[in-house]
């Protein structure tokens, strides 16, 4: 009798701290997903970090790290290369998170993908949204830049030239877009 | 016997023939008798029959003789028909040289009725206006007695009738009628020919004037079915050379309603045959036009469609109300209402509505709707009357068309319809308002006269000449006829316009004191595209946008206002560019170079040189250390400036130059970093219309 009222008790008190701390280890488990995707991109493994950051998007639709995650995804599909997916993904990254520090790169994706499928009214969209980004005065310089570092840790760098803007990936020319 | 017998046969040969001759004497004299005596009881019944005649009409009829020919016919001559406030002939009057009346016999002999079955008119004479005033006076008794009438069968054909449309003694003009109308039962047919013909005096001096040719004629096809109240339009088509109409619909209660369609040759090539051909000729150009004449319509000269008619107007002469009228022309839907007064001065008010982008056509597609009120009369063979118009642009179909609506007043607008006079309109005042990105442009047009210098079969030119704000304004447009639209081509030039008062034309854009020359060109095809050039001596620069940001952003006061030897520049602008090209400004302490492009995504691509006198430079503080690197001898200094971006938030880059080499020695590296950041920071603060970065 003594026995079973402490296995109640003791079984009583679990369900009551997994009550009570429940949520907090499923939040626990996206900080981890994060986590592991930041250490697997820096550690160079693209594939194991695309996984845990799609496992972010596709289990945690409001989470913090949802931006990350879309750029990400967008990121490792124009690799694959799926542009369509690709496309999708930054797409969304763009119209939900409009002041991201990511989105001019973002533009230049989906420039690349318009480009690509040869959709002249996009490209054009496009082109235009690209060139009056940012109003740029150059009076010693010759241009002036942006750096992004993505969520997959590639150094992104926007170079503004009055008569057009280089986008680069890891150092390589990734898009010009000119004004003629 | 034998001789017997010849003089018998003798006699019976004799016998043989004396019937006939005594049969057919017998009928001349019993027609010669009949003749006499129906021409007796006709001339005894002629002025009872006038004074029936005038019961049933308000003006007066008089008849010179009257004759009765075997069998049945009776002619009328020298018939006239005069307002009977006039007794004197030379007054207002219809007059018919010949009328003939043919009646049934048979009614006449065996029911003892006289029933006219058949009239006709032999060069009947009347001029334009008193026909009009005829019809005024006459029309509803006319009416009246024709629906009493009893329903028989008859015909009424006029040959020949002219129409005196003279208004200018000098030069006689006047229509052509020939008219066959059949009224069978409830059916009412009417067909024939109307004709334009010229007409001369002859050598004499006195005479009248005599038909020296003849117009190509329209032909009319008429066939109605009698009901109540009115009649159904079977079918009514009107043809020429240059014109096939056909309509079908009903006249009810003066209530008429129409559906039709018609093809129209807007070049036409006027022909005349003369009128002195001989029979040998006549016959030769009848057979020319059988083996020419086609049944069917010749579409491939024409040039204008208008088609799906459905039109509902109420008469109560002489004023028509046109509830509706709608239609397509050459494939855009138009719709027209209001009123024409048929007076003797016809005067309408009418509101016309086309709708350009329902076309598969027409290539502005963003042009939504082009509506025009007008009021006006025609007197003197002028069209008089001011009007409105107002075009509506599309913003959604062309986002990056910058016109949103044009409108326009006209008064004292004539039209002149007299083919002798070059001239073809002339506009007393005209204001037109432009809206254009959510601002108001007004231009101001004051005796503009437009005349027709060529016509030919393809191709119109017409010649536009007007003063313009203090100078003068004149061009010429060519309108060539192509094989799928026209094309428009035309060059106007200005000449010492008052630029000082174009402020509500280039409002937001510059405040100029000054002459203005120039050349402004417009064409349609390829597609639209307006170019030229523009020149002003001597003249000041008010609150110019560039000039007032540098007087703002680096303290230079005096760019508010800069007095100027010449502006210039060329431009072309279309639906893809605006570019202004070799632009030109000199004066004392400024002068400009360069170009400047906008495209329709309105980005910015832009070189301008910009030399800023040492005098100008050395009211800021912010340029007095820099003009200590350069020598007295050196008079201004010259930045090069690369523009690109949004037109209200420019990307700039200054250039390399020798002054700025000059500069930048003798600046350290730290200070050329502050400028920049300055630079940066004073971009960032400024309102951007860009969404965020």
């Amino acid at each position: 009798m003594g026995e079973n009222r402490v296995r109640s008790r003791v079984i009583g008190i679990f369900f009551v701290l997994s009550f009570l701390f429940g949520a907090p280890l499923e939040a626990g488990e996206e900080v981890q997903l994060y986590r592991k995707a930041v250490k697997a991109a820096r550690a160079g493994k693209t594939d194991f970090a695309f996984m845990y950051y799609n496992a972010i998007l596709r289990n945690y639709p409001q989470s913090e790290y949802r931006e990350d995650a879309l750029f990400a995804l967008g990121e490792y599909n124009y690799q694959l290369p799926n542009y369509a997916e690709a496309a999708r993904m930054f797409a969304s990254f763009i119209a939900d998170y409009p002041q991201s520090p990511g989105r001019l790169f973002a533009l230049a994706y989906l420039y690349k993908i318009a480009k690509i499928q040869e959709n002249q009214s996009l490209i054009d969209d496009l082109k235009k949204e690209i060139l009056t980004f940012r109003q740029v005065g150059l009076v010693f310089k010759e241009f002036k830049e942006r750096e992004y570092h993505s969520p997959l840790e590639r150094i992104h760098r926007a170079v503004f030239h009055i008569d057009m803007v280089e986008f680069y990936i890891a150092g390589d020319l990734f898009a010009q877009v000119s004004y003629h | 016997m034998t001789d017997g017998s010849w003089r018998f046969n003798i006699g019976k040969g004799k016998v043989n023939k004396r019937p006939w001759l005594w049969t057919a004497g017998v009928l001349i004299i019993l027609i010669l008798i009949l003749t006499v005596i129906l021409n007796i009881s006709v001339y005894s019944s002629k002025a009872k029959i006038i004074e029936i005649a005038n019961t049933h009409i308000a003006d007066r009829l008089e008849i010179g003789h009257m004759m009765y020919l075997f069998p049945h016919t009776v002619l009328l001559t020298d018939v006239r028909i005069m307002e009977k406030a006039d007794s004197q002939s030379s007054g207002r009057s219809f007059r018919i040289p010949l009328v003939a009346a043919k009646f049934s016999i048979w009614d006449f002999v065996v029911k003892r009725n006289l029933i006219i079955r058949q009239i006709s008119l032999t060069n009947p004479q009347v001029r334009d206006d008193d026909l009009r005033s005829f019809w005024e006076r006459n029309s509803r008794q006319l009416i009246d007695l024709f629906l009493r009438l009893p329903r028989t069968d008859i015909r009424l054909a006029v040959g020949e009738a002219l129409f005196d449309l003279t208004r200018n003694p000098a030069r006689p003009d006047g229509v052509s009628l020939n008219l066959d109308l059949v009224l069978k039962a409830d059916t009412l047919i009417l067909r024939g020919t109307l004709r334009r013909d010229k007409f001369a005096y002859p050598s004499s001096a006195a005479g009248r004037p005599r038909r020296v040719a003849m117009g190509v004629p329209l032909e009319y096809d008429f066939k109605g079915i009698l009901i109540d109240d009115g009649f159904l339009i079977d079918n009514l088509a009107v043809k020429r050379k240059n014109l096939y109409l056909k309509l079908w619909g009903s006249l009810q209660k003066m209530r008429l309603q129409l559906n039709g369609f018609a093809f129209v040759d807007t070049y036409p090539h006027e022909e005349y045959q003369s009128a002195d051909l001989k029979w040998g000729d006549r016959f030769k150009i009848y057979l020319r036009d059988l083996r020419h004449a086609s049944p069917g319509i010749s579409l491939d000269d024409k040039d204008v469609y208008i088609i799906d008619m459905d039109g509902l107007a109420d008469i109560a002469f002489p004023q028509v109300d046109i509830r509706h009228f709608r239609f397509n022309l050459n494939d855009m839907p138009a719709s027209v209402r209001g009123k024409i007064l048929l007076s003797e001065s016809p005067s309408a008010r009418l509101d016309i509505v086309f709708y350009p982008a329902r076309s598969r056509f027409f290539k502005m597609e963003n042009i939504k709707r082009v509506q025009t009120t007008w009021k006006g009369t025609i007197e003197d063979g002028i069209l008089k009357g001011r009007g409105g118009l107002n075009i509506y642009f599309d913003k959604e179909k062309s986002p990056n068309f910058p016109v949103e609506k044009i409108g326009g007043r006209l008064a004292e607008l004539e039209f002149f319809l007299d083919q002798h006079s070059r001239s073809v309109m002339r506009l007393g005042k005209g204001e037109i308002a432009m809206r254009l990105n959510g601002n108001t442009h007004r231009l101001d047009v004051e005796d503009v006269e437009v005349s027709l210098g060529v016509l030919d079969k393809k191709l119109k030119i017409f010649d536009v000449r007007s003063p313009f704000y203090g100078g003068s304004l004149q061009g010429r447009v060519w309108v060539t006829k192509g094989p799928s639209r026209s094309k428009v081509d035309s060059v106007f030039t200005l000449h010492d316009v008052d630029a000082g008062r174009l402020d509500d034309l280039l409002i937001h854009f510059a405040r100029a004191e000054g002459r203005i020359s120039g050349r402004i060109g417009l064409t349609t095809q390829p597609h639209l595209m307006l170019n030229g050039e523009l020149n002003m001596r001597d003249g000041r620069l008010k609150e110019f946008e560039f000039f007032k940001w540098l007087a703002e952003t680096f303290d230079l006061p005096s760019l508010r206002e800069v007095d100027f030897k010449q502006v210039s520049s060329s431009f072309s602008a279309d639906v893809e560019n605006l570019k202004f090209r070799d632009i030109l400004l000199k004066s004392d302490d400024v002068n400009i170079d360069g170009y400047f492009h906008l495209d329709r995504h309105n980005l910015v691509s832009s070189y301008l040189s910009l030399a800023l006198s040492k005098r100008l430079l050395g009211e800021s503080r912010k340029f007095r250390p820099i003009l200590k690197i350069f020598d007295e001898k050196v008079p201004a200094l010259v930045f090069d400036f690369q523009l690109s971006g949004q037109q209200d938030a420019m990307n700039f880059q200054w250039l390399p130059s020798e002054h700025k080499r000059k500069i930048q020695e003798r600046i350290p590296d730290f200070i050329e970093r502050i400028i920049e950041r300055n630079i940066d920071e004073m971009i960032e603060s400024a309102p951007s219309p860009q969404s965020p970065q």
